[in-house]
């Protein structure tokens, strides 16, 4: 079976703002504003990722914020579950 | 918006309208940009492009191209081509009377757009009084070319005295047509603070 990744939702966008990121949903339209800082790049979920994949260099405990965070957006529709090959 | 992170300021618009022309073929009685020829200072291909150019390095996540009929601009296409290609998303509300098979079919290429068709009424007296003579047909059979693509599309009513009691049956013919049905306020601007009354 293929590996699962995720990716950016195609109906959503996402940004850098100072607070860091401010995610935007064309379906509703809805927005979500994250407090993610400098931890997560804005184009971070352009590409494919696999589903426990983080940007190196994080702290332990940013890590689990950052994997809950990635949950989130799961569950929110923002980011969406696809094959990565 | 109440909210603390908008409050702060936003880098940028998270969305936006942009009237592309103020040309319209139509003359409807609450048209809030008094829309008939196009104004003599228009943007140019070339600076609309630019314009485009600006927005996307802005971060704007989504443009809503209104007017006018904004498929009265020659070059519109172009223009919305350009907002895609920067993967800028986009919405156009227009009347529908320029919406052709091939069109729609030009339209669904990618995912990026969404659009919306003007109809001030459920029954087409209504919505020619306000509108004009021939809009109702001319919306509707739009909107049947829309339904069977896979543009997102929605009916966009403006609410006033001559039609609130008619959004029920609105929301029932969007429902029948298959789409979605979007009610906006009227706004007293333009030929809408002439015909307030």
């Amino acid at each position: 079976m293929a590996a699962a990744g995720v990716q950016i939702h195609p109906a959503c966008r996402v940004r850098q703002e100072g607070f860091g990121l401010l995610f935007y949903d064309s379906r509703g339209p809805r927005l979500l504003f994250a407090e993610t800082g400098t931890m997560l790049p804005a184009e971070f979920f352009a590409m494919p990722r696999g589903k426990g994949d983080l940007p190196e260099g994080l702290a332990e405990r940013q890590q689990e914020q950052l994997r809950n965070f990635v949950n989130l957006l799961l569950e929110k529709d923002f980011l969406r579950e696809q094959s990565l090959c | 918006m109440s909210n603390r992170f908008v409050e702060k300021g936003l880098r940028s618009p998270v969305n936006l309208t942009w009237e592309v022309t103020v040309g319209c073929n139509l003359r409807c009685r609450h048209c809030l940009s008094s829309s008939d020829t196009p104004a003599v200072d228009e943007l140019t291909t070339q600076e609309a492009l630019v314009l485009v150019d600006q927005l996307h390095g802005e971060g704007v996540f989504q443009i809503n191209f209104g007017g006018g009929e904004p498929f009265m601009r020659p070059d519109f296409l172009e223009i919305v081509d350009a907002c895609h290609a920067k993967g800028i998303m986009t919405c156009i509300s227009t009347n529908g009377t320029l919406l052709t098979a091939d069109l729609v079919k030009r339209l669904s290429r990618n995912r990026l757009v969404a659009i919306q068709v003007s109809l001030d009424g459920a029954e087409q007296a209504t919505c020619e009084a306000i509108r004009g003579a021939g809009t109702y047909a001319a919306a509707i059979e739009a909107l049947k070319l829309l339904a069977a693509s896979p543009i997102p599309s929605s009916i966009n009513t403006v609410l006033t005295a001559g039609n609130a009691a008619e959004i029920p049956a609105l929301y029932e013919l969007a429902q029948n047509l298959g789409v979605s049905l979007r009610v906006s306020r009227f706004r007293p601007s333009g030929r809408g603070a002439d015909n307030w009354e």
